[in-house]
């Protein structure tokens, strides 16, 4: 169905991963971005690559799910690869023309990709283990001292909640409209894309239409229920951190500390590197 | 009867769009009062008021003329406007344009939040809420997967969550089915007689009006009638001028008494009627 788009992201569970603080989670998977881009060199590069299947596992995810989030990048990821792959200098072992391969390259290219494969599936982790009411919660959190430069952190985090809140029935109005346009006649399969663009237009109109309307009835009915912005409100599920937070993070923090030590290691070997 | 609601000479208008900022008056000088723990339904035709009305009582509009006072607080004193709204809740037409979270509790939760409750307290009054409305079960549910008398019903558990002491409601079954308006009416009877609530209902359904303690009718911004259902419904034709129905089975007596059959014009139950008729039929020495 349609209306599940938003909620297809997460997987409930009851998982380590599922059970850690959503601030942590985030605080987490930034380390591990970190990390990717620190580490340049084959061995610390699959070791952060192999942390992340064990993650997957302890998160008890199916791994295939990390094909599927890669589909939508699959395009960036082959032109980083191609890229990579031919401009690279040393010993060509494969020359058409202009187009020289070396063997140089084709580690580079595979060291790219595993990297943005990794970044890809760890940040998909994320949203699989921690449903999107968390998430904002946490990021609400995180954001929080930016209130004191005056960002207005508390609006920002309602504005995400209520989007996520109307996507399903915005989607389901589309579905409506789209229904009762095609009663009276509207045409919109046929034609080439100028043609189709403009058949969304008697779309378009009546939902932005509604989605005035329905903004309108919900603040009313927010300020019903005392709604008066962040000041003063207080929360009904708290964030704790718990101590499976903390061997989390030290346990991140030893990886890291690994793969730097794993870098400085493949310079001293002489080892090529990113 | 202590009185919970008072509207003294209340008058209220918007300016219209379309002609210059002309101004519509909407209600004119209408009095009112609602007193602790009743049950009542305000009726009236599209664009009498009634909603216009409902929005007086907790401040999201105020009169230009005239005072509207709840539980000894004027909606007029801006620093009372919180106090107010959190004494009378109002649930409103549309379920889905008045759920803000994406899962059930968490809308609950709403309104406490805003009014700074501890959250051990908060989890004790969203568990209640959703008790008294029967969707415990579904608290953790995305609102979008409910039918549309659950999502009433999730709304008015956000509303008894902030443990008002009058929930107005403004035409809460409008959008649903004969099942989900039953569920509503069911939940809304149930926090009138046990929790001993103010309900103030507006509706244009008959049958649901005739299950308060007293109909109040509106017509062109003013109370046509006041009174027990029984008394209100017996003025089958003042009703009708104004567009309004009766219950059919106050129609139905209407209809024969003015065919000249003997019998009383205060029926609003069905086994009530048959009761009335087969009396009639055996007076007549037909066997019933």
């Amino acid at each position: 169905m349609l209306k599940d788009i938003t909620l297809g992201q997460y997987f409930p569970g009851k998982s380590f991963i599922h059970k850690m603080d959503s601030r942590m989670k985030i605080i987490i998977t930034m380390l591990y971005i970190i990390m990717l881009f620190t580490a340049n060199n084959i061995v610390s590069l699959f070791g952060a690559t192999a942390l992340l299947f064990l993650f997957y596992i302890v998160a008890k995810i199916p791994v295939k799910m990390i094909t599927k989030s890669l589909k939508p990048v699959m395009p960036i990821i082959v032109f980083t690869a191609l890229l990579n792959m031919l401009f690279m200098g040393g010993e060509p072992i494969f020359e058409i023309d202009f187009i020289k391969i070396t063997e140089l390259g084709i580690l580079m290219a595979v060291l790219m990709c595993v990297r943005i494969v990794a970044l890809i599936a760890g940040t998909s982790l994320l949203t699989y283990t921690t449903s999107p009411i968390a998430l904002t919660d946490a990021i609400e959190a995180l954001l929080k001292p930016l209130n004191k430069i005056n960002v207005p952190v508390h609006e920002l985090a309602m504005m995400m909640t209520i989007a996520l809140r109307f996507i399903p029935t915005l989607i389901e109005e589309t579905e409506k409209i789209m229904n009762a346009q095609k009663a009276r006649g509207a045409d919109m399969e046929t034609g080439g894309l100028m043609q189709r663009a403009r058949a969304l237009v008697p779309i378009l109109i009546p939902l932005f239409v509604s989605a005035f309307r329905r903004a309108d009835e919900l603040a009313l009915a927010m300020e019903c229920r005392c709604y008066r912005g962040g000041e003063g409100r207080t929360r009904m599920k708290q964030l704790k951190m718990s101590s499976r937070d903390g061997v989390a993070l030290v346990f991140m923090i030893v990886l890291f500390a690994a793969v730097l030590a794993g870098n400085v290691q493949a310079v001293r070997m002489g080892m090529p590197t990113l | 009867m202590e009185k919970f609601i008072s509207a003294n000479g209340i008058s209220f208008g918007y300016h219209s769009v379309d002609e210059q900022d002309k101004l519509v008056t909407v209600l004119d000088g209408l009095n009112l009062s609602i007193n602790k723990g009743e049950f009542v339904a305000i009726l009236g035709h599209n664009g009498c008021g009634k909603s216009t009305l409902a929005k007086h009582f907790n401040a999201v509009l105020v009169p230009y003329k005239g005072d509207v006072i709840v539980d000894g607080m004027n909606t007029h004193d801006e620093e009372k406007i919180f106090d107010i709204r959190e004494s009378v809740g109002m649930v409103f037409q549309n379920p889905d344009n008045q759920i803000v979270a994406t899962v059930v509790e968490e809308d609950v939760a709403f309104g406490p939040e805003n009014m700074g409750i501890e959250s051990d307290e908060i989890c004790r009054r969203v568990e209640q809420a959703l008790k008294d409305v029967d969707m415990y079960e579904y608290r953790e549910h995305a609102p979008h997967r409910l039918s549309g008398g659950q999502k009433q019903r999730v709304a008015i558990a956000g509303v008894l969550a902030m443990r008002p002491k009058c929930i107005v409601m403004d035409e809460p079954t409008a959008m649903l089915d004969p099942k989900g308006r039953r569920e509503v009416m069911q939940t809304v009877k149930k926090m009138n007689r046990e929790h001993g609530m103010t309900v103030v209902l507006i509706t244009h359904y008959m049958d649901e009006a005739a299950q308060c303690d007293r109909v109040i009718v509106m017509d062109k911004g003013e109370v046509l009638l006041d009174g027990a259902p029984k008394e209100v419904f017996t003025h089958v034709e003042m009703l009708k001028n104004v567009g309004l129905d009766v219950p059919q089975t106050t129609e139905l007596c209407f209809e024969l008494s003015k065919a000249g059959v003997e019998i009383p014009l205060d029926i609003l139950e069905v086994d009530e009627c048959v009761d009335a008729l087969s009396d009639i039929l055996e007076k007549k020495g037909v066997k019933a």
